[in-house]
């Protein structure tokens, strides 16, 4: 019985026409015909269609049309995510950071970082990747792109001991089993520590096996697969029974500091610093969220980042991917608001499409089971996952 | 009302009772009610006769008096024995052999017999439990079979949408609609007229009843009566039938509470309001003076996920259902 509501946009104006409805059972027929999934009269697909039409255009004459997302700012839930949002300063990198010190064993950086290099190697080198176009990615449609494009945060879910002094032995030989399992997997680039020591494990120049199967997307197109276009950061941390990591204040500060060193090194905007639960996606099923590490609290802000969590969620707009109750409560609230961006967009281009949006899902899905299909049988396998 | 049509009705179908709605007028409404209930008297021609000069709605079952609607009660007092009730926590009691024909029976005769055009019949249906996975669909496609059988064309809208429906027009059909019943809570929260998350608890009048009389040692008939004649919130109560049904009230209002957090804390399509949204509560259960008043002191203690404007009863509670199920046949038609 439980029904999706309208889009803001659809609301305010369905609403600011039912106003004017006097009668209460004239005012019900106009809203119930109006807030359906699809709508009711073709008078209404055209009326939207022209909406979306004069908007694309005000769009495009405004200049803004190559950034695909409202910047990661979107504070407030009020406000629908735009295909085409305004340049901020939030999107840029930050200052830049440079090597002032390096060694065999570790490197030092401007803004107080340090890396350990200790247990540093080699991977399958980064050649290229496909950077497929933002809207309706299909296989025929991409540029070949070489840069690292942005970081995929994630946990280890090893072994962590209480925070405190007591465990602090224990806890050490903990982090040097984890590193050298995770350089056995070549699972990250970089592992964070619980006490903030900052561990290379795949060099950079070299692909880590971080998010296998995933899906983003920034204002330059759409990422398939992304081990090849971004960066693997793992925290050391463990999620417990509510679904929720935490990280010591140590790891936020050194992942703040790795962040906006890897940042100012790559030119990587904001909202392509993300979490694997935000581009973890099970190709089997189609649904997002299939590893939820990350899925609800990480600390964006406290590391420099607007909350991304907010963006709409790629896999969803641009591939019709589901999500399960399961992953729902792993995100808690946060994450929420990313969510029903991605199905206010699905909602709106299916109406624009002239379809209900499961058959516009239905259409997507569809899109992305062929260029998953077309892409490997053009490449080897993805690379496996953690 | 631009010219309303008289050829829909509303029909809310409770555990408790059947009531009707249809349209009187431009902007009027009819109401008609019966007992959902039943009971099952000796038959003799005598009692028969008397019955039908009563006006008394019965049917013959064999060697049997089935009499159901509003004056079953004054039988059961009569001879001693308790009523029969074709429903049970909201929904068709499969345990009760003539639950079928004793609905069909009492909905039969709240319908006009002599409307030259049937009307189109707006029902409602219970929401889906919180508890329990139990199946609504046969007690929506008994309903409606029903009504089909009767002649009617009818439609299922949910019980606390109607009461949404009923009581919400001037914030576009936008709040909290509670139905407090005798078998269930029913909740809807209703955006722009599209439920958005619906509910219900299986607490309601009948777990008062049912609760306050093990306690008390009484029937639940008994505890029935005295709440529906002379309970109120008060705070302080020296007769012991009505501290009893004061604890019960307590423990529903604040599992129906409990069960908004859970339900609107989990919903995935909740929408984000810049606005408060006001709480509607209708139902014969809510009809105690005071309940309002209780139920938004645990509702402000509950942190829950939404702003609420104002919480209000219905302007008539016991038919705030049916008229909404009314409302719902005219914007259909």
């Amino acid at each position: 019985m439980n029904q999706q509501p309208p889009s803001k946009v659809i609301a305010c104006y369905v609403e600011w026409r039912a106003d004017r409805i006097p009668d209460p059972v004239e005012r019900l027929r106009y809203l119930r015909a109006r807030t359906g999934l699809s709508l009711a009269t073709p008078e209404d697909k055209r009326k939207l269609q022209w909406h979306w039409l004069r908007v694309g255009l005000i769009v495009l004459c405004s200049g803004f049309a190559i950034l695909p997302f409202r910047p990661s700012t979107i504070a407030s839930a009020d406000k629908l995510p735009d295909i085409a949002p305004s340049v901020n300063p939030q999107n840029l990198p930050p200052d830049s950071v440079w090597l002032v010190g390096n060694s065999a064993a570790y490197e030092n950086y401007s803004n107080g970082l340090r890396i350990e290099k200790q247990y540093a190697i080699a991977n399958s080198p980064r050649t290229r990747y496909r950077l497929f176009r933002r809207e309706h990615p299909t296989m025929d449609k991409f540029e070949w792109k070489t840069a690292i494009a942005g970081i995929v945060y994630h946990t280890t879910e090893s072994h962590v001991a209480t925070f405190e002094a007591s465990n602090t032995a224990v806890q050490n030989k903990a982090d040097l089993w984890t590193i050298a399992d995770i350089q056995k997997r070549r699972c990250y680039n970089y592992v964070i520590d619980r006490y903030g020591r900052v561990w290379r494990v795949v060099n950079e120049d070299s692909v880590a096996w971080h998010a296998g199967r995933s899906i983003w997307a920034d204002s330059t197109g759409t990422y398939v697969d992304v081990n090849d276009s971004f960066l693997g950061v793992a925290f050391e941390a463990q999620t417990y029974d509510d679904s929720q990591s935490t990280a010591t204040p140590a790891q936020i500060h050194s992942a703040r500091a790795l962040t906006d060193m890897l940042r100012s090194k790559y030119k990587i905007p904001s909202y392509n610093c993300v979490t694997h639960a935000q581009v973890s996606v099970s190709a089997q099923f189609m649904k997002i969220g299939h590893h939820t590490d990350w899925a609800g609290n990480f600390p964006f802000v406290a590391m420099g980042l607007p909350d991304n969590y907010a963006l709409p969620l790629p896999a969803v707009w641009a591939f019709g991917f589901d999500y399960d109750p399961i992953f729902v409560r792993a995100t808690g609230n946060r994450m929420w608001q990313g969510l029903i961006y991605a199905e206010q967009m699905i909602r709106e281009q299916s109406s624009v499409a002239g379809l209900t949006p499961p058959q516009y899902k239905q259409l997507l899905q569809q899109r992305y089971k062929e260029l998953i299909s077309a892409l490997y049988s053009a490449d080897e396998e993805p690379s496996n996952e953690r | 009302m631009n010219g309303r049509s008289n050829n829909a009705m509303g029909l809310d179908v409770g555990t408790s009772r059947i009531v009707t709605a249809r349209p009187q007028g431009e902007e009027g409404y009819q109401f008609q009610s019966q007992l959902n209930a039943f009971v099952t008297i000796p038959y003799s021609k005598m009692t028969e006769r008397v019955l039908d000069k009563e006006g008394v709605p019965h049917s013959v079952n064999g060697s049997q008096i089935v009499v159901h609607g509003n004056e079953c009660e004054k039988f059961a007092d009569l001879m001693d024995t308790e009523i029969r009730r074709p429903m049970t926590g909201g929904v068709l009691d499969a345990k009760e052999p003539e639950s079928i024909s004793m609905m069909k029976e009492i909905i039969g005769s709240l319908m006009d017999k002599n409307a030259t055009e049937k009307p189109l019949v707006c029902f409602t249906v219970p929401a889906a439990s919180l508890d329990s996975s139990e199946s609504l669909t046969y007690h929506e496609a008994t309903v409606k079979q029903i009504l089909t059988q009767l002649g009617y064309e009818n439609k299922a809208v949910n019980e606390g949408l109607a009461v949404v429906y009923a009581e919400l027009e001037s914030t576009n059909y936008t709040g909290i609609g509670i139905s407090c019943g005798g078998g269930l809570c029913n909740v809807c929260y209703s955006y722009l007229s599209v439920p958005v998350v619906t509910f219900s608890i299986p607490k309601a009048g009948d777990y008062i009843d049912a609760n306050a009389a093990s306690m008390t040692g009484e029937r639940a008939n008994r505890i029935r009566l005295a709440k529906e004649e002379g309970f109120h919130f008060n705070g302080y109560f020296s007769d012991k039938v009505q501290q009893v049904i004061s604890v019960y009230y307590d423990d529903m209002i604040k599992s129906l509470v409990a069960g908004m957090k859970e339900a609107f804390g989990d919903a995935r399509h909740m929408p984000k309001l810049n606005r408060p949204v006001p709480v509607v509560l209708s139902g014969g259960t809510a009809m105690p003076k005071g309940f309002r008043d209780r139920f938004e002191k645990i509702f402000n203690e509950s942190n829950l996920p939404i702003q609420v404007s104002e919480v209000r009863m219905a302007a008539n509670p016991l038919e705030a259902a049916a008229k909404g199920a009314l409302v719902a046949a005219l914007a259909e038609m």
